[in-house]
């Protein structure tokens, strides 16, 4: 039976068309990592503006300029089915690093906005 | 296996351009898994405005071009899609206990004696009652697809939505190719 954490993760995002870079640390007590969600509380401004590149223990799980509306999900989506599969990813030294991108785009207009990482962990036995 | 993205960054600044790209795909590849692409728009749409989607009414979804892939040594394609904008029709079929008007303003039931609702407030993403694709989409999907091993692709993107509106417009398109290799 594995033992299952979910972990969130924030960055604010306070100037248009800037890269924020950000690490975060991952219990010890955590072996591997499952799933990853994107998401924000202006979801239109990640949706529309968003990229980043994620890193896992110094492994790239997505690269530069990877859509973050590609790992976001609607409300109409079943919360089991919400996470990216990115299969057993090892933690290793447990450091996440993600750098996101704002970019300008015609079809929002920029005010300072939050996006949340969550990811989900399994335990080490 | 693992599976490892490379992303293709297409910038379209002409009307009705075609733009031919290869892509190289890594020596550790085995083996094509997936296809995704997306846009980011640099400037306003014309006619474009951020409005939700009127119920019971099919509208025409905006496409911004089409991106065709292809192998060599290959009669034809592996993929051809065309890129959206956004999902106008996302809340078609959805019967919310309020209606919507033509021109997309809310309108709630009540009495007469009751009060008129308060105007709604100026971010119009604040009402929970609407439907937008980043609230109400589908999770992302890969189109999934599992060709032969080649070291290229060919690929070809034609601008569709400048052509429409008859005016240069800057964005840029991205193609993302999945494959899979050995540990």
């Amino acid at each position: 039976m594995k033992n299952i954490v979910k972990k969130r993760f924030d960055i604010n995002i306070t100037e248009a068309d800037k890269i924020f870079s950000k690490s975060f640390e991952l219990d010890k007590t955590i072996a591997f990592v499952n799933g990853i969600l994107f998401t924000s509380d202006k979801d239109d401004l990640i949706y529309y503006r968003g990229s980043q590149k994620v890193e896992i223990n110094k492994q790239e799980v997505f690269p530069e300029n990877y859509e973050s509306k590609l790992l976001m999900t609607g409300i109409n989506v079943s919360p089991n089915q919400r996470f990216y599969d990115v299969g057993d990813l090892p933690v290793g030294n447990g450091n996440v690093k993600v750098e996101y991108k704002d970019i300008n785009d015609g079809r929002t207009s920029f005010e300072p906005y939050r996006i949340s990482i969550y990811l989900t962990c399994e335990l080490a036995d | 296996m693992i599976q490892d993205v490379i992303i293709q960054q297409l910038n379209i600044t002409k009307l009705g351009e075609q733009h031919y790209f290869q892509i190289n795909v890594p020596r550790s590849a085995e083996a094509i898994v997936g296809v995704e692409v997306g846009a980011f728009i640099n400037q306003s749409l014309i006619g474009q405005n951020n409005t939700a989607p009127n119920r019971f009414f099919i509208r025409r979804n905006r496409v911004i071009g089409e991106v065709r892939l292809q192998m060599p040594n290959q009669p034809n394609f592996f993929y051809s899609s065309e890129i959206v904008s956004e999902d106008k029709n996302i809340a078609t079929d959805d019967i919310p206990s309020f209606r919507s008007t033509n021109n997309g303003r809310i309108s709630y039931r009540r009495s007469l004696n009751n009060p008129p609702p308060p105007p709604p407030p100026p971010r119009i993403l604040n009402n929970p009652l609407k439907s937008f694709q980043h609230t109400h989409g589908y999770r992302k999907e890969l189109d999934e697809i599992l060709t032969c091993n080649e070291r290229i692709i060919y690929g070809c993107y034609k601008d569709i939505i400048a052509k429409s509106t008859q005016v240069d417009l800057n964005y840029t398109i991205q193609v993302y190719i999945w494959y899979q290799e050995e540990d």
